[in-house]
């Protein structure tokens, strides 16, 4: 039966399309009521969040910035990033060193307010040179087959804090490079509106971009290479498109976190932030837009919502005397690791239920038509039976390693359709 | 063959550089001596990874971490008073154990996942290693003690001097190790039947299977021996850099022995030894290089800090532009 | 007593049954053929046997053992040996290689192997041609030979040849066929999948199948004489 994979591959799965859900005009209502009240509670809490919290959610919207940076590495290309913390360390020296040394506004000075021209030319300054690191490296990596982004851009971080942050004239040494933010943006409260808004912006273009020829073309790569290629699709330019737009998302996400503390200093980007940075996209969701801003946030904000929470606190601080952002550094990995083994969808697999509902879908686990993950207890249970289940909601399902698994006589959802599609075929025969 | 033709090539360079070195004031004999010292660490964890990538085609991030965390359970356990030697059973059962939970917990779970999964969850495993030391064991940085000490007790240095430059004992036990374990690790997979069991593998699960051979048995074996591996390189290690603090084997070792596994073609394990030998003396030179050269006023090291990382990343860039394959491997 | 006997077999992927109650008997020492058309189960048949899939249920006799679910590894070491579909030779290692990790069951018995090495060798001189040639760089034909003698190095009691002339030329699946029968006649009862009818010439036995159970059953000859399965079955006359 393998034998016939190359062949069943281009017959589709006999299936047949089930009518779509339509909610009734009253169930329209129920949702846009609830969407409103959503918007309308989420927007009245932040409004009037405490300036504290405010720079807490900015770092959370820079967070979210940079995990949708990654999620167009490991959730579009199938390949993954170790080095983001030289792409958003670069991008905030850069435009902290534009401020400061080259629009000559420096605190030393008495500039504490930058203008919002230089302001601007410097967050785009920052995005440049994101773009510009992540062609250089995409150029070299992504021509050759396998993981090897993974290794280049690690060394390049490596790189990047050893020499690059070293650079005095660059980042001013141990001191930092100071960034005033401008009038404009300058309490906190305002910061904070800026940095949401500007993540509106990067998901508006992540949609765009995954919606463009661009977009689908990459997915397409994910899923085969080859078969990608055999469609005269260039597969390495599309993913050095994506790992572009990407560095441009971190280069912009740097600016942000420059602006935020008003000072660059290096140790703020250090690798194993970098490695939680991907972590948090696994945790969200991979290739899940919302997921990936939630899952962010969460790791962001973790640290500050230990500390809401008193006797965790107390235990930390008193007991174990720990910082809580000591824990992160735990609790993310495992929470990652928990997510790639049990719950490969991610937090946006967990809230799909509603998301989907609120799309105007039922509210269910299962769409339908839509293979997803077996639980636990239903892989315990068809193991026991002797069966052997597929994940169809891996992180990154190559497909061409389905047919390879396929071609080995491993039984998966694959070869299913190559059975399903095989006895259609051979009634046609016969 | 083909091995032999290029350590041949290699040691025919590193005599001449030695050679041209000797003519120059101030020369780099010595951090090229040094280099290949630094180069044996860097080897030995090449070794390691080129292990796991060969039986599954992954990138082992943690593979350093299995070195802080054999280091951290020596530290434990002089600080509790036993000998030495004892101290590196324990650091060695212990990351064993680890490598153990790992592949069981971690690795079995996602064997049917593709690799980047597989590279991910190293990525975390090794995240997590890191997070825990700095919980339990914090940042503040310990000193481990070499195996002999460098200096004896009417305080003239133990070991050896080569070009004005005294050799730690430590420095050549971690050469002499490399090499042995380099041979034995040779001989293991050609020679052997469990040794070609795991090449075949990771050639051809399905066909493996159907040979009567259990993949997991050859998984659980592959992540022991890189633990195992992991864990001399961090014992060896450690007492040399004078400082133990979390992570200091990922972000002082795994990106040099990362490009040497590269350098020798990622699936090669005397691609492993010789390129972790070579990238310790690039890495020396380039260190020699921003002391020595100046640009106008400033020296070197002023204008670029950190040379000899650039050099590294340099190198890294080079062989996977020109031979992907690496010197000595097959394939990319 | 029958060497193998096979009772109310089903077994599938998923969801989806592809052996529905599947029967049939093997009698030590001859060359048993299974035929059928694309998807009519029979890879999954041998599959089953070799453990590499689980049945859903029925039952699988072996040697007077009920080895039902058995696990591949207990199944080779009891004498039930696959040569599978695709070849699936070990790339990357010698010819001499390949063999060696065909004998994992019996690596302590270095002695008994280095015979079996020698008959697999007179089986198929090529192999010795190129010995230590990587098994990746040798013609389909000869990765045919190689995976039939990895098989023969585990000590099979029944060898289970899925496909053995697919992709092989007349000429070279004639010589493939004529050692099968070789090895048959020194000893190894042999299970053929095929679709290629000239096996039927050295089959004792054969077994058509048709969606997943038996359609029909008999001596190899009679199969050939039979006009109307001949041509619904094996496409071309023979």
């Amino acid at each position: 039966m393998s034998t016939q994979t190359d062949e069943t591959q281009t017959i589709s799965p006999v299936a047949s399309e089930p009518s779509r859900f339509r909610p009734s005009t009253r169930g329209w209502a129920i949702r846009l009521v609830v969407i409103a009240l959503l918007a309308v509670v989420t927007v009245w809490r932040v409004a009037t969040v405490q300036p504290l919290w405010a720079d807490h959610i900015s770092l959370a919207a820079i967070f979210a910035i940079i995990g949708l940076s990654l999620n167009i590495v490991l959730g579009y290309t199938g390949q993954v990033s170790l080095g983001h913390h030289a792409f958003v360390g670069l991008g905030a020296f850069i435009a902290a060193h534009h401020i400061t040394e080259r629009a000559g506004c420096a605190p030393e000075e008495g500039c504490i307010e930058s203008s919002l021209g230089t302001f601007s030319v410097a967050i785009l300054l920052a995005i440049l040179s994101g773009v510009i690191s992540a062609g250089l490296l995409g150029m070299v990596a992504l021509r050759i087959k396998g993981l090897y982004l993974a290794l280049i851009t690690l060394t390049y971080g490596f790189v990047a804090v050893n020499s690059i942050f070293e650079i005095s004239s660059l980042t001013r040494g141990g001191a930092g490079m100071p960034a005033p933010r401008p009038a404009t943006f300058f309490s906190d409260h305002k910061y904070m509106v800026l940095c949401l808004g500007l993540l509106g912006v990067c998901m508006f273009i992540d949609w765009r971009f995954l919606r463009s020829k661009m977009g689908r073309a990459v997915l397409a790569v994910k899923s085969s290479e080859a078969v990608a290629a055999s469609y005269a699709v260039n597969v390495t330019a599309y993913k050095l498109m994506a790992f572009m737009l990407s560095g441009a998302f971190a280069g912009l996400a740097g600016a942000l976190f420059a602006f935020r503390r008003q000072i660059v200093v290096a140790p703020d980007f250090s690798f194993s932030t970098a490695l939680l940075w991907v972590l948090m996209v696994v945790v969200g969701g991979l290739g899940s837009r919302l997921g990936v801003v939630i899952g962010s946030m969460f790791f962001a904000l973790f640290p500050f919502l230990i500390q809401l929470v008193g006797f965790l606190n107390d235990f930390l601080a008193n007991t174990l005397q720990r910082d809580p952002e000591e824990l992160t550094l735990v609790i993310g990995p495992f929470l990652a690791l928990l997510t790639m083994i049990q719950f490969p969808g991610g937090i946006a697999e967990q809230i799909s239920p509603i998301t989907r509902w609120l799309g105007g879908d039922r509210f269910t686990m299962h769409p339908e038509g839509k293979h997803h993950k077996p639980s636990l207890l239903q892989r315990r249970r068809a193991k026991k039976q002797g069966l052997e289940v597929h994940d169809d909601a891996e992180l990154v399902a190559t497909k061409s390693e389905d047919l390879l698994r396929d071609a080995a006589g491993e039984p998966d959802a694959a070869s299913t359709q190559t059975m399903a599609a095989v006895d259609s075929s051979e009634e046609v025969k016969s | 063959m083909r091995t032999t033709i290029v350590s041949a090539v290699l040691v025919v360079l590193l005599g001449l550089g030695l050679l041209v070195g000797a003519g120059v004031e101030n020369g780099p004999n010595p951090f090229i001596t040094l280099g290949v010292m630094n180069g044996a660490v860097f080897g030995l964890v090449a070794l390691g990874l080129v292990l796991v990538y060969k039986g599954t085609r992954v990138f082992n991030f943690a593979q350093g971490e299995f070195g802080t965390i054999a280091a951290y359970l020596l530290f434990l356990s002089i600080n509790r008073g036993w000998p030495y030697w004892v101290g590196i059973l324990v650091a060695l059962a212990g990351t064993v154990l680890i490598g153990l939970v790992l592949e069981r917990g971690v690795i079995r779970p996602l064997i049917n996942a593709p690799r980047i999964n597989v590279l991910v969850a190293t990525i975390a495993a090794a995240l997590f290693m890191i997070g825990m030391e700095i919980l339990i064991a914090r940042i503040e940085p310990r000193s481990l003690s070499p195996i002999i000490a460098a200096v004896d007790s009417s305080g003239n240095p133990n070991g050896v001097t080569v070009f004005n430059l005294p050799i730690e004992p430590q420095r050549l036990i971690a050469l002499g190790v490399l090499l042995s374990l380099g041979g034995v690790l040779a001989w293991f997979f050609s020679k052997t039947d469990l040794g070609l069991a795991v090449l075949a593998t990771s050639q051809d699960a399905f066909a493996t299977r159907v040979m009567g051979i259990g993949i997991e048995r050859m998984s659980r074996f592959i992540w022991v021996s890189a633990a195992l591996l992991g864990a001399i390189a961090g014992i060896l290690y450690v007492p040399l850099t004078g400082a133990l603090t979390p992570a200091v084997m990922t972000s002082n070792i795994l990106i040099p022995a990362f490009t040497g596994a590269v350098i020798g073609g990622m699936t090669s394990l005397p691609g492993a030894f010789v390129g972790g030998i070579v990238i310790g003396v690039v890495q020396s030179v380039g260190l020699w290089a921003g002391g020595h050269f100046t640009i106008g006023e400033k020296a070197l090291q002023e204008v670029i800090p950190g040379v000899e990382q650039v050099t590294i990343l340099l190198v890294l860039l080079a062989v996977l532009l020109s031979r992907p394959q690496g010197l000595l491997g097959k394939e990319a | 007593m029958s060497l193998l006997e096979v009772q109310e077999l089903s077994a599938g992927y998923g969801s989806l049954p592809v052996l529905q109650g599947l029967s049939f008997k093997i009698e030590e020492g001859e060359t048993a053929v299974l035929l059928g058309l694309n998807g009519a189960g029979k890879t999954t048949t041998v599959l089953c046997l070799a453990g590499l899939i689980k049945p859903w249920g029925g039952k699988i006799t072996f040697d007077g053992k009920n080895v039902t679910g058995w696990d591949p590894r207990k199944l080779v070491a009891e004498g039930i040996v696959l040569v599978p579909e695709g070849r699936h030779v070990f790339p990357e290692l010698t010819i001499a290689q390949n063999l060696r990790i065909g004998a994992w069951p019996y690596r302590r018995d270095r002695k008994h192997t280095r015979a079996i090495v020698e008959q697999a060798v007179e089986y198929f001189p090529r192999l010795q041609e190129r010995w230590t040639q990587l098994a990746g760089t040798l013609s389909g034909g000869e990765q045919q030979m190689l995976a039939i003698a990895r098989g023969l190095m585990a000590r099979p009691k029944i060898l289970l040849i899925d496909e053995s002339s697919l992709g092989l030329s007349p000429k070279l699946t004639k010589t493939v066929f004529e050692v099968v029968q070789k090895i048959n006649s020194d000893g190894t009862t042999v299970l053929m999948v095929e679709q290629n009818a000239g096996v039927l010439k050295i089959a004792d036995r054969a077994f058509v199948m048709e969606k997943g159970t038996l359609v029909y059953e008999g001596q190899g000859g009679e199969i050939l004489d039979h006009a109307e399965i001949r041509e619904a079955y094996l496409g071309a006359p023979a």
